[in-house]
């Protein structure tokens, strides 16, 4: 995962920033997170949200968020979209509603059934 | 439903029916929901009925919806406040001063129109990130640093009006600007400097246009919505060095900030400097040993106490070379035990090879300031004197008053990105849960406020609840700038819809209910 990670940020970064229209719900989810989650919940130094998860999570859980495994759908709303401990709400002019069930998706791939 | 003042419900609901028709029903935001968004979680009056609550928020996405969103506004009287992204955390983030207020979100204004690498610049609309413009810079494998704020989220025309300061070259961020297009109350669009020739080939490389320089008139102000804005970018330097000095004890500051003087003036030290406490020797929550300075909570692991300065060097590599060592030379022979860090980089660079502080240095986008808003806190921030003795008598003056009110002065970082004065930003802690203790740290900070106007220290850029305070503190002549400026926004602005208060400039129907 990190290396498809890794790659998918190096493509980004070389590809357009707003991908086309045909993107499927995982692929536009995969840019939204790079684009608006990745800078603090990223892998390595001076990524804020990873440090603070870290905080609060010790090994228990991964730090990183594209790898977590048990984010609910509706946990991520929440988060996304209201005032919690180091993160203010994203709005919808930043992340539109449709943007956002993409990004569930994506946060959500993994989960077991 | 907080609706604006002086409104009916059912002519609000008209007002809004007009919002929608103008931006589109998706982009006028009602419910409390949504209105929580545009919410300032860190506002000293957070938790109070004193702090502003929106009747709604509209996002045009164009200088033409702007302009409906200002008719609509002026026929009904209603009190908007505008907002690029909202990210203006420890200053207001989304807040309006007078509750009801319609907040204009423009961050769905988020092109990038226009990136020259021949002439090192950028003509941005208000929603564009910092972050946005590093990542477009490298999309497009231009040779060209960037500079801003941490985090890096905040935009670009928002930070740059609130005169933020970055890290690098650029870091007198109101400095980098070059050319507005300005969307006035009254509808009419104003571009300023060269852009007002419609042919400009200069609008973003000559800054002071023909006749009076009305650019600065829309910074921190609220006589205009600024819907374009050039942005000064520079050439990748071919080296770079990122430099710590450091001292040992607690009054070795006042050299630190002395020897940096000179240097700072002749560009020797181009860049944005900044100067911090080594929270390493000092105890959290108690007293340090150097002089009564405490540590915030949260304080990072330790290192050795007394200061250090972060500063940067940039160009040939030969040029980095002579005046890294020009500096340490200054520095070893005026401060017993000063010590030195640093890390050379070299075109081309890797921003995952960095370290993070050489990252701020060269303008590389940061979010680890991120967490550090989990804790509550409002800001003084002053500018004084570019000398260690103005600084240490600031700590005194400062450490007396904190002392008054049961608490002991934090240490908060210099920022020298003006080189020919210096800025302190002052930490006041505050607990969302506890509003009456935070009403008494207001009072603190007014306090401060007016102590330090009486040594000739102002702040530069300050939270909402304090703007008037603030503004009190200029008072020559009969506060004949304060004067001057409501000249201006009534002559803009008769109705008074943009941002009332904004920096304590009030509308005449705003001044009249008030007296």
């Amino acid at each position: 995962m990190k290396k498809i990670i890794h790659t998918a940020l190096t493509l980004f970064c070389l590809a357009p920033f707003a991908a086309g229209a045909q993107d499927s719900a995982m692929e536009t989810g995969e840019r939204i997170y790079l684009a608006r989650c990745e800078y603090c919940h990223g892998e390595g130094p001076q990524k804020g949200g990873t440090m603070m998860l870290h905080r609060r999570y010790g090994e228990s859980k991964p730090a990183v968020l594209h790898q977590r495994i048990d984010l609910l759908p509706e946990y991520i709303r929440n988060v996304v979209r209201t005032n919690t401990p180091g993160m203010t709400p994203v709005r919808i002019t930043e992340v539109n509603e449709e943007e956002l069930d993409a990004l569930i998706a994506f946060l959500t791939r993994n989960n077991p059934d | 439903m907080t609706i604006p003042p002086g409104l009916t419900q059912s002519q609000f609901d008209n007002a809004l029916g007009e919002f929608r028709e103008a931006v589109g029903s998706d982009w006028v935001f009602t419910i409390d929901e949504h209105i929580a968004m545009y919410k300032d979680y860190f506002s000293p009056l957070l938790n109070t009925d004193l702090q502003p609550i929106p009747s709604a928020a509209v996002a045009p996405n164009s200088v033409e919806e702007v302009q409906q969103v200002l008719r609509i506004a002026n026929d009904y009287k209603i009190p908007l406040w505008t907002i690029s992204t909202g990210k203006n955390y420890g200053y207001g983030g989304p807040d309006a001063r007078v509750s009801g207020s319609v907040i204009v979100d423009l961050k769905r204004m988020n092109r990038i129109l226009e990136l020259n690498e021949d002439h090192a610049y950028a003509l941005v609309e208000p929603g564009v990130s910092h972050y946005d413009l590093w990542l477009e810079i490298r999309r497009r494998g231009y040779r060209l640093w960037t500079d801003g704020p941490s985090p890096a989220y905040a935009s670009i025309i928002g930070n740059t009006m609130e005169r933020g300061a970055g890290y690098g070259l650029l870091g007198e961020r109101a400095a980098a600007q070059c050319g507005m297009e300005v969307v006035l109350a009254n509808g009419d669009v104003v571009r300023t400097g060269m852009g007002a020739n419609s042919n400009s080939e200069t609008w973003q490389q000559y800054k002071h246009g023909f006749g009076p320089s009305i650019d600065g008139m829309f910074f921190q102000s609220n006589f205009g919505i600024v819907t374009k804005m050039g942005i000064w970018l520079i050439p990748e330097p071919p080296a770079f060095r990122s430099a710590e000095v450091y001292v040992e004890n607690h009054e070795d500051v006042i050299p630190l900030i002395d020897v940096m003087r000179p240097l700072r003036h002749a560009n020797v030290i181009a860049n944005s400097a900044t100067a911090s406490l080594n929270f390493g020797g000092y105890v959290e929550g108690g007293q340090g040993p150097g002089g009564g300075i405490a540590a915030p909570p949260g304080t990072p692991p330790p290192g050795p106490p007394g200061w250090r300065a972060r500063l940067g060097f940039y160009g040939y590599d030969r040029v980095v070379e002579t005046n890294w060592e020009e500096v340490q030379d200054a520095y070893a022979s005026a401060i017993p035990g000063v010590s030195f860090h640093s890390d050379k980089y070299s075109a081309p660079y890797n921003p995952d090879t960095m370290l993070t502080e050489s990252k701020l240095a060269a303008g590389i986008p940061s979010f680890q300031e991120s967490p550090l808003w989990n804790h509550a806190g409002t800001f003084v921030s002053m500018v004084m004197n570019f000398s260690g003795e103005t600084y240490w008598d600031f700590m005194q003056t400062y450490d007396a008053i904190y002392q008054e009110n049961g608490l002991r002065y934090m240490g908060g970082p210099l920022h020298m990105h003006t080189p020919r004065s210096m800025m302190t930003l002052a930490g006041v802690p505050l607990s969302p849960s506890d509003p009456e203790m935070n009403q008494g740290r207001i009072a603190m900070v007014e306090q401060l406020i007016q102590a330090s106007a009486e040594k000739g220290w102002s702040e530069y850029r300050t939270p909402l609840v304090f703007m008037d305070h603030a503004m009190e503190s200029f008072d020559f002549n009969n506060h004949a700038l304060k004067r001057f400026n409501e000249t201006i926004k009534d002559t803009l602005d008769p109705n008074g819809i943009l941002s009332p208060g904004k920096n304590g400039i009030w509308p005449q129907r705003l001044r009249e209910e008030q007296a």
